[in-house]
């Protein structure tokens, strides 16, 4: 019995010491350490607590009391059926838009590789189109369109709406619209797969004298069930998530999604937001990891590695026109879609009046040009960092083996998955009044990984780690502006050690600059109150409305909040004092880097991040994290780690390879994961609904609200805004791309959807 | 080289970031002119404006620079209302406009770390539960004495003031009307559940709505709470759809979504006077509810100063009689304003209980949400 009781232990007690040098192995390589660092912190401090708030919030009172009232509604008998119908109704609307979007997707597919299609490109790109709209556009055209009153139905048509007849409204119209929107993801999955399906099976079926029906149920389809089966869960996953398309067009038929949204701003009741949120993560996640371990796993078997040389051209005309001119009338309809959208902007009054008119622009020019410059600003301020971060992600994932891995990986893609709404309240309940707990816990973290990082044994790690924080929180304790002087002040001397030592210019002046930067934060306001006195003077309107913005985003780049500042300034404290060879410098320097960021953690309330700029940004990059990793993930697993290899063999250690031989190799992979990061936040709804704030507005979340207060016009008019900056965005990045690269291919933007 | 290469397009890239967030507003449509700024004049509040604020404030230097308004009246207003204050004060305002039912959820959860520095309109139901979680701010405003009737249109703690006066009506699409001969446009409140309305009434969801819970409550008041149930559930059986915010029904009734929409009477005006849709307004001949419109300081307001200037401004004749100018037709709660459209007042109101509106909404509406909005009979 004693022998085995005693086994299980040692073995923890070995995996465990495997851990522990597994950890300081990985410490010695500074590069590894940091990309670590900084991407396990940001998804645990913005993905995983987070969702851990929205579903744990769902079993306590607001007072904190262990309640599951809300779950124990679905089963009696005041509450359980209203309940139980939303939950069956989203459901049913996940496996019918999963259903038909996944055909209309193999649909495509097929026309495309397979029926020699005229104007292949063309189409191609229009299927694509509705991955970069806003997520209700579509909703809001059909309205147009098919609408009771709608250009179709009452103009064209000429039907009027009699009772209890079926309209757009409801559960038909909601799939039909989802079904449009999501239809671009299966399309992709399943092109890809049949364009890697080797011929030679099929072929072989054919010549043993198989008819082509026989062929294709027993030989092609099951082929591509991973593929299928993969978009179609996808696709459930999406469908679940929407929140945009339910709130226009689902009419009295309630969805999980909508239902949370509604408790959440008309009832103001976070726990039963919660409680629902949970109801709704469970299948998206059982869903989600069903379609990432298991179909995933399994289409590796039928794809053997490079595309096959020759496709199979379907000979049937009746079976390759059907797919071409059924593409084609599903093109025809998403250009009709978007074309209604630019068009309703412009009519006088939908549905009564549709003589061209400008009033709607002027409104929304005149009242919209905040929340315009606020999404765009905050958008492209966040795609470099989700982009950066994605690629990082990717690199650690494809090249480097850790413990954790597979969770770093998951979790990365995990704030992509749920949905967004999840992902919003999750971002209030944690950020509004944080706990101090957290920033403690974070800063431990951070503070243990900067002093294994600059001291160099036991004595001078502890010194460090216990003076700087002693210092630190000393500090924090001072007025704000002579903080930000005497941290500022720190790193300008560090500056000015580095020069010397006859550093190289470029690292002193670096140093210097950040001392600047922290400093800033003191003038922040004053740098900004000549635009912002500016705006004033003028007359009131457009131009006073967009250059009081400036101001406002100035001050926003330059007073990020502290303790975001703080985890910045970790990881530049580590790059710039990590190799001081000198021991008498070590333990000074390293205890003032490690007070920098601990006043700056400790000052104000940590992590109250509700009502800014930041925590958008944050919902943002959190977001289209997945994209970008996705993007980076494909771009390396083609490039062959021997050419690394070779680099490291030559003597060149870890952090010059990255910076010489992978950056460039991924470069593309990067420009792609831009264009997806800024087309993600441009689009985002659900998770920054509940973020806005009268400083940040976000156009998505207007035209929500002006599509009922001012009319579909304005919401037409603000969906073809955002249409339109994300078209010239990606234009210009793959311009860009396409001159830098052009002996190497450019990016294929596909990839990342 | 490659190096170089990379610090290059990275540059570039922060470049083109900045510059597009930079060239955004030129890459619209031709920058609209100037809002109808020049309208304003034949204002009042512009042709004296010393009279606006109190001369105790004069003397007071101005340091606040920006106000974060919580705005819950339509967009139009709100932008106007900020300009005009932007002019009179050289103070930015940034706003965001939300339903009342989403701003008094936003007031709540931001309650230890606010953002908003006032909130301007929304039925004062809302501002009486806000205040009853003490989220607002006491503030003895000199132009309370302004006020026309201030046992009903003030806090009598000087928590909030009312600003506005709206009553409720009923909007019928004149259209439908001509196509469903025999069918006239409704003047009861019994008259809404006739046959030939099934299916054709809108009105908000009185969660996230003002409007749609003033509606029932009016109806609980008339009827006392055991037949004014069995009323609302035959009420909410007749629905098309329920919207988010309170005066969607009428734009969608003038459309043709539905035949008749439950939604305050200044919204009809304005939908039928600037967006000429064609709506009859008609009103429940044995009387209405009304809506008082409040404003308040919330407690914590970062711009204090600011808040007060904007709670004392909005109390005076000059700043109330701006709405007609941006399509808001509500009577004002301050004497010395001509009202646009008297008639709008000129109907039988119910001696509408705020108090007792404000104290039940909770209740009120989670028996909605969970008793008649998911019951079956609205799910076909």
């Amino acid at each position: 019995m004693a022998i085995t009781h005693e086994k299980p232990k040692r073995q923890f007690l070995s995996g465990a010491i495997t851990r522990i040098r597994e950890f300081t192995m990985i410490s010695r390589d500074p590069v590894l350490f940091l990309s670590l660092m900084i991407s396990g912190m940001i998804i645990f401090i913005f993905v995983i607590l987070p969702i851990y708030k929205t579903v744990s919030g769902g079993f306590f009172t607001p007072e904190g009391q262990w309640d599951l009232s809300y779950f124990a509604r679905y089963f009696d008998d005041y509450y359980g059926p209203g309940l139980r119908l939303a939950f069956m109704d989203t459901m049913k609307m996940g496996v019918l838009t999963a259903t038909f979007g996944s055909l209309v997707g193999f649909i495509f597919a097929y026309a495309i590789v397979r029926c020699n299609m005229p104007g292949k490109n063309i189409v191609h790109w229009l299927a694509l189109v509705p991955t970069v709209s806003p997520p209700f556009a579509l909703a809001l055209s059909m309205i147009l369109l098919f609408g009771r009153s709608g250009l179709i139905t009452k103009k064209v048509l000429g039907i009027t709406y009699v009772q209890g007849a079926n309209d757009i409204y409801g559960m038909d119209g909601l799939v039909i619209v989802q079904t449009i929107t999501f239809f671009s993801v299966a399309y992709l999955i399943i092109r890809a797969m049949l364009e890697r399906l080797n011929p030679s099976m099929e072929e072989a079926a054919a010549s043993l004298g198989a008819g082509r029906w026989h062929i294709f149920r027993t030989v092609t389809l099951p082929l591509l069930i991973p593929g299928l089966a993969g978009s179609f869960l996808l696709l459930f996953v999406e469908s679940l998530a929407d929140l945009g398309n339910p709130l226009f067009i689902a009419g009295n038929t309630t969805v999980l999604s909508s239902q949370i949204f509604l408790a959440v701003i008309g009832e103001y009741d976070y726990q039963k937001a919660s409680a629902i949120s949970f109801v709704l993560i469970i299948p998206t996640l059982v869903l989600y990891m069903l379609q990432r371990y298991y179909v995933n796993r399994r289409s590796y078997i039928s794809v053997t590695g490079k595309p096959a040389s020759a496709q199979i051209i379907e000979k049937d005309p009746i079976i390759r026109w059907s797919a071409i001119i059924i593409s084609y009338l599903i093109c025809a309809f998403v250009i009709l879609l978007y074309a209604t959208i630019v068009y309703g902007s412009f009519s006088f009054s939908w549905g009564v009046d549709f003589t061209p008119s400008l009033r709607h622009w002027e409104h929304t020019i005149t009242r919209g040009v905040e929340a315009i410059l606020d999404t765009t600003f905050l958008s492209a301020l966040a795609t470099p960092f989700a982009a950066l971060l994605g690629m990082i992600i990717a690199w650690l994932v494809v090249r480097k083996k850790f413990s954790g891995k597979e969770v770093l990986d998951f979790s990365s893609n995990l704030g992509g998955a749920v949905p967004g709404t999840i992902l919003g309240i999750g971002f209030i309940m944690a950020f509004n009044t944080p706990q101090l707990s957290l920033a403690i816990v974070i800063y431990a973290l951070l503070a243990l990984f900067f002093a294994q990082a600059v001291g160099k044994n036991a004595l001078e790690r502890i010194t460090i780690l216990i003076l700087g924080t002693g210092a630190g929180v000393l500090v924090s304790k001072l007025e704000t502006a002579t903080l930000y002087y005497l941290v500022g002040g720190i790193y300008i001397l560090i500056g000015l050690l580095q020069a010397v030592q006859k550093k190289r210019f470029a690292t002193v002046a670096a140093v210097s600059l950040v001392g600047l930067y922290l400093m800033s934060t003191n003038w922040a306001t004053q740098l900004a109150k000549p635009i912002s006195d500016f705006s004033r003077t003028l007359e009131r309107g457009f131009w006073s409305n967009a250059i009081v913005q400036f101001s406002d985003h100035l001050k926003t780049l330059l007073q990020p909040p502290p303790s975001l500042m703080a985890i910045g300034m970790m990881v530049v404290g580590v790059v710039i004092l990590a190799n001081i060879q000198k021991r008498s410098l070590r333990i000074p320097l390293g205890i003032a880097g490690l007070l920098v960021p601990c006043a700056l953690f400790f000052t104000g309330v940590p992590f109250a991040l509700v009502g800014g700029a930041y925590i958008i940004m944050a919902a943002y990059i959190v977001r289209s994290l997945p994209a970008s990793v996705r993007a980076g993930v494909a771009t390396l697993q083609q490039i062959d780690p021997s050419i690394e290899e070779a680099s490291n063999s030559l003597g060149a250690d870890a952090q010059y390879t990255f910076r010489k031989v992978t950056l460039p190799l991924i470069t593309p992979a990067l420009l792609a994961g831009l264009i997806f990061s800024f087309t993600r936040h441009m689009t985002s709804l659900s998770a920054i609904i509940f973020l806005v704030s009268a400083k940040w507005r976000i156009v998505t979340a207007s035209i929500l609200s002006e599509w009922e207060q001012g009319g579909v016009s304005i919401a037409a008019a603000y969906s073809t805004v955002i249409i339109l900056f994300v078209l010239i965005a990606i234009g210009v990045l793959s311009l860009i791309t396409n001159r830098m690269f052009r002996g190497r291919g450019g990016v294929d933007i596909s990839q990342g959807f | 080289m490659v190096s170089k290469k990379i610090g290059i397009i990275l540059a570039l890239l922060m470049v083109i970031s900045l510059v597009l967030s930079a060239c955004g507003p030129t890459a619209t449509p031709a920058p609209a002119e100037p809002p109808p700024a020049a309208e304003p004049t034949q204002a009042p509040a512009q042709t004296e404006p010393t009279k606006a604020p109190e001369p105790t404030e004069e003397e007071m230097e101005i340091t606040d620079t920006e106000l974060n308004l919580l705005c819950t009246p339509q967009e139009q207003w709100c932008q106007g209302m900020k300009q005009e204050f932007e002019a009179l004060y050289g103070i930015t305002v940034n706003y965001v406009r939300m339903s009342s039912g989403e701003a008094l959820a936003r007031v709540l959860a931001e309650k230890d770390n606010p953002t908003f520095d006032i909130w301007w309109g929304g039925p004062i139901d809302s501002f009486v539960a806000a205040k009853g979680e003490g989220v607002l701010e006491q503030y003895d405003s000199p132009n309370y004495a302004n006020i026309r009737d201030p046992e009903k249109m003030a806090d009598v703690d000087h928590y909030w003031a009312g600003i506005y006066v709206g009553t409720l009506g009923f909007a019928t699409n004149k259209d439908w009307l001509a196509a469903n001969p025999g069918t006239a446009a409704p003047t009861s409140w019994d008259d809404l559940l006739k046959p030939e309305f099934k299916g054709q009434l809108m009105v908000a969801h009185p969660s996230t709505s003002g409007t749609s819970y003033t509606a029932i409550a009016t109806v609980l008041q008339m009827r006392g709470e055991e037949a004014g149930w069995e009323y609302i559930k035959q009420y909410a059986a007749q629905m098309a759809q329920f919207t988010k915010s309170g005066a969607a029904p009428a734009k969608f009734v003038g459309q043709g979504e539905a035949a008749v929409a439950i939604v305050f009477s200044h919204d009809i005006v304005n939908e039928i006077e600037n967006n000429k849709l064609p709506l009859e307004l008609t009103f429940p001949e044995e009387g209405t509810g009304y809506e008082i419109g409040g404003q308040a300081i919330l407690k914590g307001a970062k711009n204090m100063q600011a808040a007060k200037l904007w709670f004392d401004w909005a109390l005076t004749p000059e700043a109330q009689s701006l709405g007609p100018v941006y399509a808001a037709y509500q009577a004002p709660t301050v004497n010395g304003v001509e009202l646009s459209h008297p008639e709008l007042m000129e109907v039988n109101l119910i001696d509408y209980d705020f108090i007792w509106a404000g104290e039940h909404k909770k209740e009120f509406v989670e028996k909605f949400t969970n008793e008649i909005a998911t019951a079956d009979n609205l799910k076909e």
